[in-house]
């Protein structure tokens, strides 16, 4: 028996397929208006979850490029300061060697100190120099200009209770400041309660890494020690966990930063420290040879005194503090470098970030283009099949 | 035989003719009715030749109306309806909520997270600078109200799929109520000539239409009552008695025992409309609201651990970031408060100076770390999110083509129906043609016997 063929049926068949003729037309259209191949997740699970990927990694990659450009900005401003800093350091040292020779006099070498001063100034003003806000050799402090026109000795800051403390007392320090390097001291409690009760932990280096934990009422001691001859008084009151008291400690000298490394984020799971501490670059603290300001006053004050055996020494001096500002000047320069290959590496994964994204997602508009043709005439069949349905029966026989 | 017998036998004839025809124009009327079965009179002789007698009295009569109709096909289309049911639900519920993860045209939340990342960047570069401070927070805000536009999306639809449900539920208990009243009919009836045959095509259209909502399993009963029954047995059509069910506490159950949910029962099989519902919104939508919350709690928790570590602009130790919601985490996920209020309470700093931004810049580290999720992946924060959209993508993608399939496997089915069952105008009209030959012949025999009748009334004369 042959297969019946109805009419409902034939109805039907020619509308589910228009339907999906249209459906794949509809989609060629999508991908043609919205320039993509992947329009909803379900078009390409796997290529989405790829996309993504990508999207965040050129995300990550805007991110570190605007890293480096800002570190890039720093070093330049960094090298600049350092450079005029190498430039009247070489004035002075010329100062040196004139005014050490038989020829000068004391009113010459008074004239020169006067000079001297003035040179002091400019590498106070240097060395105390901004970029926007942050100052470009106070490590990581920002509350105070790194450098003091006179040499302080060393000193102990009031301590400063943290503004979320509950303990609501005075706080006292003494002692003598003996460290080596400008300090910020942390101290913190742990477990809370009266003076008898209260334990804390010290850190010497502003909260990066903390000592053992005190015996319970050792705060009650008057003066007790932190470290560094600092000295700590708590006259009363109680204490919560958490509740933070800080102080900052200055060794004798002119510096009033610290020796803070400043980091940035260069590539995943990749940063570089890119700050010259006012430590490395004038003091001979730390990483410095020479106290650049202490050099420059003594040698102002040996022009004074017309005291030619300290003049010829600060020829020497003038030397080394060049050598160690250019030192620092060449590490602003091999980072500096390291950022341009930085940004060069960035850029070009960047391209290929966006190249692979535009691989996955974007759509071959040349070969739309000739599917959409195809689907169209698809329609167009479809619907000249559709206007004919059923226009050949039988009834157009039975007359 | 008489002469007369002769016009009984042709006055058979005409009505059974009439009556063919009948069955013929109603079957050209129903030629586009969903689920009509075509019907077919049954013409049969009746009379007997009597040999040796008076000759013989055989005439023609319509027996029955018969319903064509496969039983085997019909068994079929209710068990592939159950199955395109599923799928269709399914498919719908899920494009949903692939519009809810729609990243392709950016802004999504992989674009905000990259952001937040970002901006702790920007605030390491500068941990001194308000304005930093505020695009930070202002960035921290925007992901936690992408995660809680997200969350709060999911649970529409989770509630969206609750309604579904329940209308369902309304319409399955409109099918079985119909069924039952169609059974105690039919069973009134019987059907020994046809009398039923619309009533058993309503019923099977019915059937049909009940199977694509819920998974059942049906026998028909020696009376004819059409009895069907849940996957578990239990029975929601007896003869004339359908058992109601209902929806409880956002869970399907029978009206008389409120207290046992029918979900378990339902969801399993992958077969009717309300299982689809039940199983996208107790395991898809659920799994997708987990991970969800997993993610944001990662987030908040690594963030929240970072920044207490670090010290904020005051000085002071850092405290939370984020707010810890108890629950719905994604939903509540918010900036605290006090950091909203002074942004300077962000915790920039891993030391009492306020240009160190070191904190800042190991929380804007945390993207490409490794974060163990409760699903048991191991992965980024962003390769996670990415994961998840693919899953869901897949979810949506497999659903489609399952409903595809399933549908056109179901059109198929309805086609070879149709081939059996259905009507065809071209037949119909042949068959008028037949039947209106048949009508005429039995008219001029009429003629012929008058004739006879008129010859021998006049023998006599």
């Amino acid at each position: 028996m042959s297969i019946r063929i109805t009419d409902n049926a034939q109805f039907n068949s020619v509308v589910k397929n228009l339907f999906s003729v249209r459906k794949e037309y509809q989609d060629v259209m999508e991908k043609i208006s919205s320039q993509k191949n992947i329009n909803k997740i379900s078009d390409d699970a796997l290529g989405v979850t790829r996309v993504l990927g990508y999207k965040q990694t050129n995300q990550a990659i805007g991110q570190y490029q605007r890293n480096v450009d800002n570190t890039s900005s720093w070093l330049s401003a960094t090298e600049g300061k350092l450079s005029n800093a190498n430039d009247i350091l070489i004035q002075a040292r010329e100062l040196a060697v004139s005014q050490a020779t038989a020829t000068a006099n004391a009113d010459t070498r008074k004239i020169t100190a006067q000079k001297v001063q003035a040179i002091m100034d400019e590498m106070r003003s240097l060395a105390n120099s901004k970029l926007g806000d942050r100052y470009l050799f106070a490590g990581s402090r920002g509350d105070v200009a790194p450098f003091t026109p006179e040499e302080g000795l060393a000193t102990i800051d009031d301590p400063i209770a943290g503004g979320a403390n509950s303990y609501i007392g005075d706080v006292g320090q003494s002692g003598t400041y003996t460290g080596e390097t400008n300090k910020s001291y942390v101290l913190k409690i742990t477990t809370g309660g009266d003076q008898t009760a209260a334990k804390y932990i010290i850190s010497s280096d502003g909260g990066k890494t903390w000592g053992d934990e005190s015996a319970a009422g050792a705060i009650a001691d008057p003066n007790f020690p932190i470290g560094d001859g600092i000295e700590m008084t708590f006259p009363d009151g109680t204490f919560a966990a958490d509740d933070v008291f800080y102080v900052n400690a200055c060794a004798a000298g002119y510096y009033q930063g610290n020796d803070d490394a400043l980091d940035v984020s260069i590539n995943k799971n990749s940063s570089v420290n890119y700050n010259i501490t006012g430590e490395e670059a004038f003091t001979d603290k730390g990483d410095g040879k020479i106290d650049i300001f202490k050099a420059l006053k003594s040698f102002k004050d040996a022009l004074d005194n017309n005291d030619t055996n300290g003049i010829s020494a600060a020829i020497g001096d003038m030397k080394t503090a060049q050598d160690q500002i250019n030192l620092c000047t060449a590490k602003c320069g091999s980072r500096a470098n390291r950022m341009e290959m930085v940004k060069n590496n960035l850029s070009e994964l960047e391209l290929n970030m966006t190249s692979l994204i535009s691989a996955t997602e974007d759509a071959d508009i040349a070969e739309l283009a000739t599917t959409f043709s195809m689907k169209e005439v698809a329609l167009q069949a479809a619907y000249e099949v559709a206007s004919r349905i059923s226009s050949n029966t039988i009834l157009n026989f039975l007359k | 035989m008489s002469l007369s017998g002769l016009l009984q036998v042709s006055r058979n004839a005409l009505t059974s003719y009439q009556t063919a025809i009948d069955v013929t124009g109603g079957n050209i009327a129903n030629v586009s009715t969903p689920g009509y079965s075509r019907q077919r009179p049954v013409l049969r002789t009746t009379g007997d030749v009597q040999a040796g007698a008076s000759g013989s009295q055989m005439s023609v009569e319509v027996a029955k109306v018969e319903r064509i109709f496969d039983n085997y096909l019909e068994v079929q289309i209710v068990e592939q309806q159950q199955k395109a049911g599923y799928s269709e639900a399914e498919s719908s519920l899920l494009g949903r909520i692939e519009l809810i993860f729609n990243e392709s045209k950016g802004a999504g939340l992989n674009d905000v997270m990259g952001r937040f990342w970002g901006s702790w960047d920007d605030l390491a570069n500068n941990p001194g600078g308000q304005v930093e401070r505020d695009a930070l927070l202002s960035a921290s805000e925007v992901l936690a109200a992408r995660f809680n536009t997200m969350a709060t999306d999911l649970e529409d639809i989770k509630k969206d799929a609750s309604l579904s449900i329940k209308d369902t539920i309304f319409e399955i208990n409109k099918f079985t109520s119909r069924i039952a009243d169609l059974n105690k009919s039919i069973v009134e009836r019987g059907n020994v000539s046809g009398e039923s045959n619309r009533l058993l095509d309503e019923r099977s259209e019915s059937l049909k239409s009940l199977s694509a909502l819920v998974q059942l399993n049906y026998v028909s009963d020696a009376n004819g009552s059409l009895n069907i029954f849940l996957p578990n047995g239990k029975q929601i059509v007896g003869a004339n008695v359908a058992l109601e069910i209902g929806f409880k506490s956002d869970h399907v159950v029978f009206k008389d025992s409120p207290s046992e949910s029918l979900d378990q029962v339902l969801s399993q099989g992958g077969k009717g409309k309300i299982a689809g519902l039940l199983n996208v919104r107790d395991d898809f939508i659920s799994d997708y609201q987990n991970n969800l919350d997993d993610l944001a709690s990662e987030i908040i928790s690594q963030v929240n651990e970072l920044h207490k570590e670090g010290f904020d602009a005051y000085q002071n130790t850092g405290n939370d970031f984020f707010a810890v919601p108890s629950k719905d985490i994604a939903k509540n996920m918010a900036v605290k408060d006090e950091i909203v209020n002074d942004v300077r309470l962000i915790a920039a700093s891993a030391v009492v100076s306020s240009g160190n931004g070191e904190i800042a810049r190991e929380v804007s580290a945390l993207k490409d770390q490794i974060t163990k999720f409760l699903n048991g992946d191991k992965a980024t924060f962003g390769s996670y999110y990415g994961s998840m959209i693919g899953q869901i993508g897949r979810d949506v993608a497999d659903a489609n083509s399952n409903a595809e399939q399933q549908d056109t496997i179901l059109n198929q089915l309805i086609s070879h129906r149709d081939a059996l069952s259905g009507v065809s105008v071209d037949e119909e009209m042949m068959n008028i043609l037949k039947y209106q030959m048949g009508y005429n012949a039995a008219g001029r025999l009429c003629q012929t016997v008058n004739e006879l009748l008129d010859t021998l009334m006049n023998l006599g004369r």
